[in-house]
């Protein structure tokens, strides 16, 4: 599996994270080994195998809909980087939906 | 009085406050004044929290002096990995963007050690988010192993073994997401306990992949790991995956197990677990150990389990996935560190992390949301979970003719700071004995069973089908007595 | 605005998110309601700290289900929370619980009342669970950068998400579709249907097609409908803009738009190639969502009868139209009281007449506040008012009497003296006696004169009479069988 330099930034794009093409060039050739090494998952007898996203089958248990403590506001506002009064300030967000 | 050491175990450092010979106020300053001494070498501690310990010790104390009734690690110095939440400290996860959290509550684990009246001296140094092998790539700089300065003390739970080794606690939380109790426990002559999935709430531990991760102990003796195992598992309302199943007496699993030793127990050993390209150390260290164990009446079946030899394939795909999602909320906007002179949220976000994380953190977030993009996700992701299926169904078949899988913890000894530094590929093989147990959610145990030529300690593992945990402690506390006893360190005097 | 073109098509499908009235969060134990300003009810996990994890709330599963059942959906027997990727300062955790590939309930479908003919059965997609996200407020302080300020308090209320398929014809019928779905959801007591606050939010999309081609044409989204009329006035405009595209040989774009209501217009919010990759992947902190047969069983048995099965009752049983029983059930409460005058006594078409005529002008039956009048006091006075005891102008005067202060009509009446006069002629002779101009050219011939003495004596009488039987006294006595005298 090749990544080229803008799948790369398509990634680190999606991922969150500003780097520099320098920098995504530095992963690159760690990312492919490693995705070789995935690649070989194929040869595995994989058809009509389930996926299974848990270690072992687990049941979801549910919680009775009772309030339970919170945060007090100030501990909130005293973790945030940034406050404006009593809401917690990032600079200003252009676009509509996320 | 002055006798007593935080590295003597459990069952004689409670011994020793009951019959007055010492006290957790002397244990608590002996785990500190061994930390000023030792630790500033091996960097096993990212903060030490001296007066919450000290006066926790002194309370233990004063129950004592009242003959009021105290818990079951009463008095006994321990260390947190500080990927676990302890109300009022700083937790970092080894990372800079956490820098400046001061976790608000406690995580289960630690709140049910606080139950049990034990003495939590400090919060230990890690790989960046567990993600590693060496307890090399945190903030707070790398870890040393005490048995030798210039190697790893293996990752991620690097601090936790240090600081256990050099008898500067009596024991030590970890958290295991492919191996990173096992394999620091294998590199530093200890225990090291990865209990079944669910099997310990992960409410308050710093996810790194939420289908893997399991908190577990470090420890001088298996009896120890048992001791603190059956105080911080249990179900817990908290999280959703935590195991209603209660758990078992684990202490009495260990007397029963040393006493009825290892007649009659069939212990598998995989020939995957064997591969060709193994150090020889390794093979030596752990086929001498098989062979102690099999005189001592145990049966050796050979297994073949070629799904395994795909684990980490499969691990560095579906750890990497979640870790791309858990790892999302690190982004300066409610807590942590915020990049400076971010102009819009894009440059938050992308700043903020990219400077905020490592650069094996950010390796494996690449890798992650690959794994999980749209046209990749069948081929990877899926195909990973695919192979955990094959992998937990192959385990699963094995202990229809086995009680016990054991074989060798890691691939080699201890390496030396930096040597795997430039090659992430080989780092991930560290894990390679370590993973099937984890993607298939078992217990899990590695036990020191002898050094090699140079004098570093070699790990065997043992594996046990799930919530099986009695069954391994026993087989392991078995094997404990028919192993050389492993050297101990000089730790504090 | 330019009328749609005939040889088009339009198909509509909806997507509504609606707050499930539980105590607490979806995820955590934080309360959904609560004053005291904002980021006042956080957690650890809906604030997305480290180390933080989510637990279900068994009551949102129960209401999310109720919803899916009373739908007509197949609920799953298992089904699977998953993770939702996308980065906004109001998504604390970097990615959203929701459902994806594997939902809560699939199918189902929404029948709007028919005006006389067959109910429309509009086919529903999927219905799944999933939480809520913070509030953001865009401000741009004097001197200082533009900021968003975060409030995470609606961080992880529980929603329901309910898909409908592209199956509405008309801007006219996805209004009518909203608005039934809220009434349903209301009935249920699974969401309180506020649009103006958000617990009720909808987004549309729309395609053209060839009248005679099935195939659907290009989607467009448009988000942030927040009443019944943008929703209309979105998917006219819309509609407007696409047939013009089309019409010109122009494509219609594959983008999210958003309605702004100032100038009536929808504009772009993201095209295509901007649309997002959101990675969804099962939750590992949440193993699958199992549902037993017989819970299931005993939530269906527990379903109120709902709207649409009401609205044919009150037509067939009750001999209301169904203009009346449609307006009587839009608001359970209101249907409720309905039945309750049944119930105390009153007739079907009176009581009907009364909720839609009074009660609804003073009580639309949408808060928690009880009906103004309690039921079985309106049956009574309903009852005087049948039984001709009383007037309805008379019933009128009672009713704010007993909106006001309350009591008991007949003795209200009674001690009002409101009752109906039922020796008239003392009355109809004063009335003649004082207009003898009027009864002059009564006499003379004008006969609709009889309207002016009966409104005559009705005002002296405040009300308190028949007025047929007026009618009948004062023809008689114009007609000579008595002389008028008095005066």
């Amino acid at each position: 599996m090749n990544l080229p330099l803008d799948e790369l930034r398509a990634l680190s794009r999606l991922a969150g994270l500003q780097l520099d093409d320098q920098q995504l060039l530095g992963y690159q050739a760690d990312l492919q080994g490693i995705l070789a090494l995935a690649a070989r998952l194929a040869e595995l007898p994989l058809a009509g195998v389930e996926p299974c996203p848990y270690p072992r089958p687990l049941t979801l248990t549910l919680q009775p809909d009772r309030p339970g403590p919170g945060l007090p506001r100030e501990v909130v506002l005293r973790l945030a980087p940034a406050v404006a009064g009593e809401r917690v300030r990032v600079p200003r967000v252009v676009d509509g939906e996320g | 009085m002055a006798s007593a050491r935080p590295g003597d175990g459990i069952a004689t450092l409670l011994a020793a406050q009951e019959g007055g010979a010492t006290s957790a106020a002397h244990l608590v300053e002996a785990s500190l004044h061994a930390i000023a001494q030792h630790d500033g070498e091996l960097n096993s501690f990212v903060r030490v929290a001296a007066d919450a310990a000290r006066e926790q010790a002194a309370r233990v104390d004063r129950r004592r002096a009242q003959g009021e009734p105290v818990g079951p690690l009463a008095g006994i110095p321990l260390g947190i990995k500080d990927n676990l939440l302890q109300q009022g400290l700083p937790a970092q996860a080894g990372s800079r963007i956490l820098e400046g959290f001061v976790a608000p509550v406690d995580s289960t684990v630690v709140a049910r050690l606080r139950a049990a009246d034990a003495v939590l001296v400090g919060k230990t140094n890690l790989d960046e988010f567990a993600m590693g092998s060496g307890s090399e790539t945190s903030v707070h700089g790398p870890v040393r192993n005490p048995w030798d300065h210039r190697r790893v003390a293996g990752g991620s739970s690097g601090g936790s073994a240090a600081a256990v080794a050099a008898g500067l606690v009596t024991a030590a939380l970890g958290s295991d997401t492919g191996g990173s109790v096992r394999q620091p426990a294998a590199f530093c002559g200890l225990v090291g306990l990865k209990p079944t999935y669910g099997r310990v709430s992960r409410s308050g531990l710093i996810a790194f992949a939420s289908s893997l991760d399991q908190v577990g102990p470090l420890a001088s003796c298996v009896e120890d790991a048992a001791r603190i195992l059956q105080v911080i598992g249990g179900p817990d309302p908290a999280d959703a995956t935590a195991a209603p199943e209660p758990l078992p007496d684990l202490l009495a699993a260990c007397r029963q197990g040393r006493a009825a030793g290892l007649p009659g127990i069939r212990l598998g050993v995989p020939r995957q677990f064997f591969p060709p390209g193994l150090d020889p150390r390794i093979a030596d260290g752990v086929g001498q150990a098989l062979d102690a164990l099999g005189r001592a009446g145990a049966t050796l079946v050979e297994l073949d389990l070629p799904a395994t030899a795909h684990g980490v394939a499969a691990y560095y795909l579906i750890a990497p996935a979640e870790a791309a999602a858990n790892l999302a909320r690190f982004d300066g906007v409610r807590y942590g560190r915020r990049a400076a002179g971010v102009a819009d949220v894009a440059e938050l976000y992308g700043r903020s992390r990219a400077e905020g994380f490592g650069p094996e953190v950010i390796r494996r977030l690449l890798l992650g949301t690959f794994a999980l993009s749209a046209g990749y996700q069948e081929r990877y992701y899926l195909r990973a979970l695919q192979t955990r299926t094959l992998i937990r169904e192959e385990l699963q078949q094995a202990f229809r003719q086995v009680d016990l899988i054991a074989g060798p913890t890691t691939p080699g000894p201890p390496y030396l700071l930096g040597e795997l530094a430039a090659d992430p590929l080989a780092q991930y093989l560290q894990d390679c004995f370590t993973i099937p147990a984890s993607l298939a959610g078992l217990p899990a145990l590695s036990l020191p069973c002898g050094v090699t030529p140079e004098g570093l300690p070699v790990g065997l593992q043992l594996l046990a089908p799930a919530f099986q945990e009695q069954r391994l402690l026993a087989g392991a506390a078995a094997a404990e007595a028919c192993l050389p006893p492993p050297r101990r360190l000089g730790g504090p005097a | 605005m330019t009328p749609p073109a005939p040889r088009f098509t339009t198909v509509i499908g909806l997507e509504v998110h609606a707050q499930l009235q539980t105590t607490t969060k979806m995820f955590c134990r934080c309360p959904t309601q609560g004053t005291g300003g904002p980021n006042g009810r956080v957690c650890p996990v809906c604030l997305g700290l480290p180390g933080a994890l989510p637990v279900p709330n068994q009551e949102a599963v129960r209401l999310g289900v109720r919803a899916a059942l009373a739908l007509g959906c197949q609920v799953q027997p298992s089904s699977q929370f998953a993770r939702k990727s996308y980065f906004y300062p109001d998504l604390p955790k970097g990615y959203q619980i929701s459902q994806h590939d594997r939902p809560l309930a699939w199918g189902g479908e929404l029948v709007l009342p028919g005006s006389g003919a067959e109910p429309r059965r509009i086919p529903l997609l999927r219905l799944h669970l999933e939480e809520d996200a913070g509030r953001s407020q865009h401000v741009s302080p004097p001197g200082e950068p533009p900021a968003t300020l975060l409030d995470f308090d609606r961080c992880g209320i529980p929603l329901v998400e309910i898909v409908t398929r592209p199956a509405l014809g008309s801007p006219q019928e996805a209004s009518d579709a909203l608005k039934e779905l809220r009434t349903l959801l209301r009935t249920l007591g699974v969401c309180d249907g506020n649009l103006e606050n958000g617990s009720f939010r909808c987004d549309a999309n729309l395609s053209l097609r060839p009248a005679d081609d099935p195939t659907l044409g290009t989607r467009v989204e448009i988000k942030n409908l927040n009443s019944f009329r943008h929703l209309r006035l979105a998917l006219e405009e819309e509609t407007a803009r696409q047939t013009e595209l089309l019409a010109q040989g122009r494509p219609v774009a594959p983008e999210t738009r958003q309605f702004d209501p100032s100038s009536g217009r929808t504009l772009v919010l993201r095209n295509k190639e901007e649309s997002k990759d959101y990675r969804y992947f099962p939750d590992p902190d949440l193993p699958e969502l199992v549902l037993a047969e017989d819970w299931l069983h005993a939530q269906r048995a527990a379903l109120p009868e709902l709207p649409a099965a009401r609205r044919a009752r009150f037509v067939r049983e009750h001999g209301l139209s169904d203009y009346e029983a449609g307006v009587l059930v839009t608001e359970r409460a209101v249907a409720d009281h309905y039945e309750a005058l049944l119930e105390a006594g009153a007739r079907s078409r009176p009581a009907a007449s009364w909720v839609l005529n009074e009660v609804l002008r003073v009580w639309d039956g949408s808060g928690d506040g009880p009906p103004p009048v309690p039921p079985a006091a309106l049956a009574e006075l309903l009852a005087l008012l049948g039984a001709g005891a009383i007037t309805g102008t008379v019933a009128k005067q009672v009713w704010e009497e007993l909106r006001q202060h309350g009591g008991e009509p007949a003795a209200l009446v009674t001690r009002l003296g409101l009752g109906t006069t039922t020796d008239l002629d003392p009355t109809v002779r004063r009335v003649l006696a004082a207009h003898p101009a009027q009864v002059a050219q009564y006499r003379a011939g004008k006969a609709a004169l009889l309207g002016f003495f009966i409104g005559q004596a009705m005002r002296e009488l405040r009300g308190r009479a028949d007025a047929t039987e007026l009618g009948r006294r004062f023809a008689a006595l114009l007609e000579g069988e008595d002389e008028p005298t008095g005066g």
